[in-house]
C-alpha cells in the first residue's frame, strides 16, 4: 500500500476511534466540571485578552502556573495604580484558575480597597466624580467576589469578603448588603467571627433589632466565649433595652453581662462613639452612661458628654 | 532423514503474534539507548529549580497573617507540577521522534527486523521503553517535590500555629486551619496529579510514535507532535461547541463546525489530564474512580495510536 492510501486509512481509523471516544470524553469532562475539577470553558472575550504567552500557557495545560505569573504581573499594575489593566488582568487570572479563592479575594481587594481608596483621594477631581468612581470600584470588587461564588458556592470566605466591603466603617457601608453576606458566610462556616459579624450587622439595621437579639442570645449559648468580646457585650446590652421587647422578658443585669460597673463604663463609653459614628443601635446607652458617671464618679476626661473624645480609657482606671 | 525430522517441527513453530518477552527485551534496549543519550542529566537543573522554588515567594503569601497561607504551598506545587508536565511531554515527543531514525541510522532496526520479531512487538517495546524512562524521571522529580514540599509545609505550619494561638483562636479552630494547610502538603492527591502527567506524557509519546512511523524527518515528527500536544489541550473547546446547544454550535458558521468536528475526532483530549493535575495542586478531592477512568482513557488512546502505528509500520520498507 502506498503512503497516500495509508494516510487515508489512518485518517479513517482516527475518525472511527474519535466517533467512539468523543461522547465518553465529553461525559468525563462534564463529570469533572461538576466535581469542580475541570475548568469552565473560557469565554470568547477572555481568549481575546490573552497574549501569545498566555495562549501558549493555557494551551500547554499550564493554566494555574500562568495564573500565578499573571498575578505577579498584576501586582505591578497595582503598584503603578493602573486600575483598568489590573481589573482586566484579574478577570483573566480568575478565568485561568477559577477554583482558587485566593485570586477572587485578591482581585476584589485590589478593586474595592486599593482602587476605591485611590479614587477617593483624587482631590483634584470634583467630589461627585470621585464618589462615582469610588462606588464603581467598590461594586467591581463585590461583583468579582460574587462571580467567584458561582464557581465556589461552598466558600464562606468569599461571602465574608463581601461582608467586609459593605460593613467597613471607612468605606461606604451598606449594612443590609453586608448582613446578607455575613448570613451566607455564617451558614457555610462555623467560624465565630462570621456569626458575630452577622449579629453586629443585623443590630445596625433599623427594624431588625429583635431578630438581632435572638441571634445574640443563640450565639452566646453556642459559644459562651463571645461574652469576653467588649463589642458583643455592648451590642447585646443595647439590644436588651429595645422597648418593643415583651415586658416579662428576662434581661441580664449590668454586672452579669459586663462583670463590673467600671468595665461596663469602659465598654459603653466606646460603644457610645460607635452609635455616633457607625449608627449602631443606641438602646438606652446614653442614660446608662450618665448613671454610671454619677455612680463611679467618672473623671472629667473620661466623660463623653463634657470632654473631647479619648482614644481609649486606660486600663489602670477600669481595672481598679 | 534425521535432519528432515528435526527440521519439520521447527518449520511448524510460528512466531507468535505478540510476545511480552520480546516486548520487554526491546523496551530494555530502548531504556539503555535513552540512558546513553544522557537524558537523566536534565534532572539536575530540574532538581535545582525545585529546590530554588522552595525559597521563591510572592510578597502577598508571606507571613502567618497571609489570608490563605496554603497558597504558598499551592504555588510551589503548581510550579513543580508544571515543570514536570513540560519536561515529561517534551521528552516524550523528542525521544520517541528520535528512536526509529536512530535505529535506522545505527542499523539496529535491520538486525531486529530480520529476526522473527513482529513489528507490533518492536513498536510496543519502543513505546514501553520511553514510558519507563519517563516514569523513572517523573518518580525522581516527584521525590524531590515531596521532600521540598514537606519542609515548606512544616515551615508554614510552624509560622501559623503560634500566630493563631496569639490571636486567641480555640484549639479546634486552630486544628481545622492547620489541617487545611496540611492538605496542601505531600499527599495521595498530589500523587494522582503526577500520575495524570505520566499518563499524558505516555499518550504524547504514542502520538509521536504514530507520526514517526510515516514521517521521514525527525524535525517534522517533533513539530507535528508539539502541534498535536497544543491542539489536544484545547480539543475540549472544539468538542464543547459540538455538544453545547446555543453555544459555539449556534454562533459559528459551517466551516468552523467542520473544523471543530475534525479536531474533536482526530485529536486526544489532554485537558482531562491537566484538570486532574491542577486539581491535585489545589488539594481538591479526586476519587480513585476518576483516576481509573483517566487510566482507561490513557489505555484507549495508547491502543488507538499503537494500532495505527503498526498499520503504517507493518509493511514499511527501509
Amino acid at each position: 500500500m502506498g503512503p497516500l492510501p495509508k494516510i487515508i486509512v489512518v485518517f479513517l481509523g482516527l475518525t472511527a476511534a474519535g466517533l467512539t471516544k468523543m461522547s465518553h470524553e465529553q461525559k468525563f469532562t462534564e463529570e469533572l466540571r461538576e466535581a469542580g475539577l475541570a475548568p469552565p470553558v473560557l469565554k470568547a472575550e477572555q481568549w481575546a485578552q490573552m497574549s501569545q504567552n498566555g495562549l501558549a500557557g493555557a494551551f500547554g495545560g499550564l493554566r494555574s502556573v500562568l495564573a500565578f505569573f499573571k498575578s505577579l504581573e498584576a501586582h505591578g499594575y497595582f503598584e503603578n495604580q493602573e486600575w483598568y489593566r489590573l481589573k482586566t488582568s484579574y478577570k483573566l487570572i480568575t478565568s485561568l484558575d477559577p477554583y482558587n479563592p485566593f485570586y477572587w479575594e485578591q482581585g476584589s481587594g485590589h478593586l474595592a480597597y486599593n482602587a476605591a481608596s485611590w479614587a477617593r483621594s483624587q482631590r483634584d477631581q470634583p467630589e461627585k466624580k470621585r464618589l462615582s468612581i469610588e462606588r464603581e470600584y467598590l461594586e467591581a470588587g463585590d461583583e468579582m467576589l460574587r462571580e467567584g461564588i458561582r464557581y465556589l458556592p461552598q466558600d464562606a470566605g468569599l461571602w465574608a469578603e463581601i461582608g467586609r466591603i459593605w460593613s467597613h466603617p471607612l468605606k461606604r457601608p451598606d449594612i443590609p448588603r453586608a448582613a446578607e453576606a455575613w448570613k451566607n458566610a455564617s451558614e457555610l462556616s462555623d467560624n465565630p467571627v462570621y456569626h458575630r459579624n452577622y449579629f453586629y450587622a443585623l443590630a445596625r439595621i433599623p427594624g431588625r433589632e429583635k431578630e438581632a437579639l435572638n441571634l445574640g442570645i443563640e450565639l452566646l449559648e453556642i459559644y459562651p466565649r463571645n461574652l469576653t468580646i467588649p463589642n458583643f457585650r455592648s451590642v447585646l446590652w443595647a439590644l436588651y433595652q429595645n422597648p418593643l421587647l415583651p415586658l416579662d422578658m428576662r434581661k441580664p443585669t449590668l454586672k452579669q453581662l459586663f462583670g463590673s460597673k467600671k468595665r461596663a463604663y469602659r465598654d459603653l463609653y466606646n460603644y457610645w462613639f460607635r452609635i455616633q459614628d457607625d449608627q449602631y443601635y443606641p438602646g438606652d446607652v446614653e442614660a446608662d452612661l450618665r448613671q454610671l458617671i454619677i455612680d463611679l464618679k467618672v473623671p472629667f476626661a473620661f466623660n463623653p458628654f463634657l470632654s473631647p473624645r479619648q482614644r481609649r480609657i486606660p486600663a489602670s482606671w477600669w481595672k481598679e | 532423514m534425521s535432519s528432515s525430522q528435526s527440521q519439520s517441527p521447527r518449520k511448524r513453530k510460528r512466531t507468535s503474534f505478540i510476545s511480552p518477552r520480546r516486548i520487554l527485551i526491546i523496551a530494555q534496549s530502548t531504556i539503555t539507548q535513552l540512558v546513553r543519550m544522557k537524558i537523566f542529566y536534565f534532572l539536575a537543573p530540574i532538581a535545582a529549580l525545585f529546590v530554588g522554588i522552595q525559597f521563591f515567594d510572592a510578597p502577598w503569601y508571606s507571613g502567618p497573617e497571609a489570608s490563605q497561607p496554603q497558597q504558598e504551598l499551592q504555588m510551589h506545587k503548581n510550579l513543580c507540577l508544571g515543570t514536570m508536565m513540560l519536561f515529561s511531554s517534551l521528552f516524550a515527543i523528542v525521544s520517541t521522534a528520535l528512536l526509529i531514525p536512530r535505529d535506522i541510522e545505527d542499523r539496529t532496526l535491520y538486525t531486529i527486523l530480520c529476526k522473527p520479531v513482529p513489528r507490533l512487538d518492536y513498536l510496543i517495546g519502543k513505546l514501553l521503553g520511553v514510558m519507563t524512562v519517563i516514569f523513572i524521571a517523573l518518580a525522581v522529580m516527584d521525590l524531590i517535590l515531596v521532600i521540598t514540599l514537606h519542609f515548606r509545609t512544616e515551615s508554614v505550619l510552624a509560622d501559623v500555629e503560634p500566630y493563631l494561638q496569639n490571636l486567641g483562636w480555640t484549639e479546634p479552630q486552630i486544628q481545622q486551619t492547620l489541617d487545611r494547610i496540611r492538605a496542601h502538603g505531600p499527599s495521595l492527591t498530589l500523587q494522582y496529579g503526577v500520575l495524570a502527567y505520566f499518563f499524558k506524557a505516555s499518550v504524547v509519546a504514542a502520538v509521536a510514535l504514530l507520526i514517526s512511523t510515516f514521517s521521514s524527518s525527525t524535525l517534522f515528527t517533533i513539530a507535528s507532535s508539539v502541534m498535536i500536544w497544543i491542539i489536544g489541550a484545547v480539543q475540549n473547546i472544539a468538542r464543547q461547541g459540538l455538544f453545547d446547544r446555543g453555544g459555539l454550535a449556534e454562533d459559528t458558521g459551517p466551516i468552523a463546525k467542520v473544523l471543530a468536528t475534525l479536531v474533536s475526532l482526530l485529536f486526544p483530549d489532554f485537558q482531562i489530564f491537566d484538570s486532574i493535575a491542577d486539581s491535585a495542586a489545589r488539594a481538591a478531592t479526586i476519587t480513585p474512580e476518576q483516576m481509573l477512568t483517566l487510566g482507561g482513557f490513557t489505555f484507549l488512546y495508547l491502543a488507538i495510536y499503537t494500532v495505527l502505528s503498526w498499520f503504517v509500520f507493518s509493511d514499511k520498507e527501509f
